[in-house]
């Protein structure tokens, strides 16, 4: 009972927080503190979600958040009123233009670099990940589990970082430090 | 002062979000759509094979008959590995018992029923787990799509700096493609937790075998078992000499007496009928997201102990949370409809995406009518390939070629779009033959 209350609350703030935040970014002038109060009441709502059904409780509070954003939208959808604001036309760079030469070769070396580079490069990030974490101190079944999630989120955070490089030379470096990790594994590895 | 990214950022993470984007929109489409439709799986069977005896419960006696009966069917049959037995839970109140061979349903006193027909509902969950692609290679793709959703999400957010300043403004009735991309960037902004929660998770499912494989080959000889088993457990040594059936009903039994706030989902038996058999219950716990404890007995149903998903490691605890988190199977109906909604959202933006491109290209004086054409015949051929496979299995029945049916409608599709039709005519055509393929296959299921 005491927990069911508890999870309606959390729920409630984050469900309000929402609105918070609706109304603070539909007035005319920014209020910072509006803004922040919302927010605060959607971390709040989160908190004691956590508090009372721990990651489950925290789940069910945001997917409540999420469905009241979504029913302000579709209540800002159906009362848009027709316009015709110009879209952009902001170029993306995907494909050549006019008589632009194709860099097929290039563009096929960027998805090389930030796809199969990066993946290989992720999962010797992840292995180093598991051996320092275990050198720490911390049990098997952790130090497995944050290697599980590192080599995604390393495959991530270098593929971004690879794509927003503009030279091809400064995508190399970031991948020659990002391999560190798999040259000391590989390195230990040939040693025992 | 202010906080937002420089103008050359902006413009290189868009250029990479475009790029991420239009490499693997099409294959991010339909993994995101299966998703959506496999959060319903249990409801996806019984809709397949109606037909079949439903309970709220079953007893332990009436397990252990079932068990019993099965092995004493499959005793001239080669050995099975595992034997997993599912309990009537409450949106799948069936009990089966399924082996290396096949799978059987249970009347409610233990007697074997008709045996499971869901081919359809396997291939969908196949579909989205491993586009049909088989080995690892299937899964790790579907994984790394997990990463390109993580990888669009930032690139989107840094891209977009007034992403959350504009969050509620939807110009939902503004023509020249500003509503398209306030559909995109919105839906974006507000399903992001869930966008971000369900790629991590099915990235961390698709992907942990990559980096388990080189653990396996670095610290334990190429035994893929022993990366796993400081989260999931480790089985018993086998012993292949044939044994007597498995005290199922015991162990059952003695999770009645003993946890009986918890909710037992399956019955798995290592190595069945042999020396080396072992029994281990998994139960789910209420308001967690686990999929639930593992509970491990011997053959006689001893009790032996739990491997720790629900209280061991805080690793443990992590690694068996994926699964739920990613499918939306923790809290009932409510929280799948969520999904479900959440989910066609997901897909929408994947789907917006790449009409935003080529609208701008559009207005930069670049027609491409066949990539147009190209692309709503993924939008829009990929359900009505998913439909024309129920309505295979409705004709066909359950050894109907799903993948084929699928891949070669969706490839037949784009393949249409080179040809010179009128781009507008082409959609509307594809969205009558989903809306007619939908109606025909409900009316079919239902008639059935």
């Amino acid at each position: 009972m005491t927990a069911d209350l508890l999870l309606f609350a959390a729920v409630a703030f984050a469900v309000f927080g929402i609105a918070v935040l609706r109304w603070a970014w539909g007035l005319a002038r920014r209020s910072h503190a509006i803004t922040g109060g919302g927010w605060l009441l959607v971390l709040l709502g989160t908190i004691l979600g956590w508090l009372g059904d721990g990651a489950w409780g925290t789940a069910i509070v945001a997917l409540g958040a999420m469905t009241t954003a979504l029913a302000l939208l579709a209540f800002a959808a159906s009362t848009s009123k027709p316009g015709k604001v110009p879209a952009s036309t902001r170029r993306t760079g995907m494909l050549p233009e006019g008589d632009e030469p194709k860099r097929i070769g290039a563009r096929t070396l960027t998805f090389v670099l930030a796809g199969l580079v990066c993946a290989v490069v992720s999962i010797g990030i992840a292995v180093a990940a598991n051996m320092l974490a275990k050198a720490l101190g911390l049990g098997a079944a952790d130090a497995l589990a944050l290697a599980f999630f590192a080599m995604p989120l390393a495959w991530t955070v270098l593929s971004y970082a690879v794509l927003m490089a503009t030279e091809r030379r400064r995508q190399i470096r970031i991948l020659a430090y990002a391999s560190v990790p798999s040259w000391v594994v590989a390195t230990m590895a040939v040693m025992t | 002062m202010t906080n937002a990214p420089e103008p050359s950022t902006i413009k290189r993470a868009l250029t990479s979000h475009a790029a991420i984007g239009l490499l693997v929109g099409a294959l991010l489409y339909v993994v995101c759509l299966t998703g959506t439709i496999v959060v319903f799986f249990a409801e996806l069977q019984r809709f397949e094979q109606p037909h079949v005896p439903e309970m709220r419960t079953i007893s332990p006696d009436a397990v252990q008959r079932g068990v019993e009966a099965v092995l004493a069917r499959e005793s001239a049959k080669p050995a099975s590995g595992h034997m997993y037995v599912h309990l009537p839970v409450e949106d799948l109140p069936r009990a089966t018992i399924t082996t290396d061979s096949g799978a059987v349903h249970l009347q409610p006193d233990g007697r074997l029923a008709n045996d499971e027909q869901v081919a359809w509902s396997d291939f969908l969950v196949a579909l989205h787990y491993t586009l049909n692609i088989p080995g690892v290679i299937g899964i790790t793709l579907v994984g790394a799509l997990g990463v390109m959703i993580l990888a669009l999400s930032l690139s989107g957010v840094i891209a977009h700096p007034r992403i959350f300043r504009d969050a509620f403004r939807l110009r939902a009735r503004d023509t020249g493609g500003l509503a398209l991309a306030d559909w995109h960037n919105r839906l974006s902004v507000w399903s992001l937790p869930f966008s971000v929660a369900v790629a991590l998770t099915g990235a961390v499912i698709g992907l942990a075998s990559l980096t388990a494989y080189v653990m396996a080959a670095r610290d334990h000889k190429g035994d893929l078992e022993a990366v796993y088993a400081p989260i999931f457990g480790a089985e018993g040594k086998p012993d292949k000499r044939k044994a007597a059936a498995p005290n199922v009903g015991a162990a059952l039994a003695y999770m009645a007496a003993h946890y009986p706030a918890t909710t037992v989902t399956y019955v798995i038996v290592h190595e069945p009928a042999t020396v080396g058999q072992e029994i281990q219950i998994t139960a789910e716990h209420p308001r967690r997201l686990i999929y639930g404890e593992n509970y491990r007995f011997d053959a006689q149903g001893q009790f032996r102990g739990t491997v720790g998903l629900s209280d061991g490691a805080v690793g443990q605890q992590i690694a068996s949370s994926n699964y739920r988190l990613h499918f939306g199977t923790f809290a009932g109906l409510p929280v799948k409809l969520a999904y479900l909604v959440f989910g066609f959202a997901l897909s929408a933006i994947c789907a917006t995406g790449t009409y935003i491109w080529l609208g701008k290209r559009r207005r930069r004086g670049h027609h491409e009518p066949r990539l147009l054409k190209a692309w709503d015949a993924v939008v829009w051929g990929a359900p009505l390939a998913l439909t024309l496979t129920l309505l295979g299995r409705f004709a066909i029945g359950n050894a109907a070629p799903f993948a084929l049916i699928f891949w070669v409608g969706q490839a037949v599709l784009i393949a249409a779009a080179c040809a010179p039709f009128d781009p507008a005519r082409f959609r509307k055509v594809l969205q009558v033959g989903l809306a007619v393929c939908l109606v025909l296959a409900v009316v079919v299921g239902a008639a059935r």
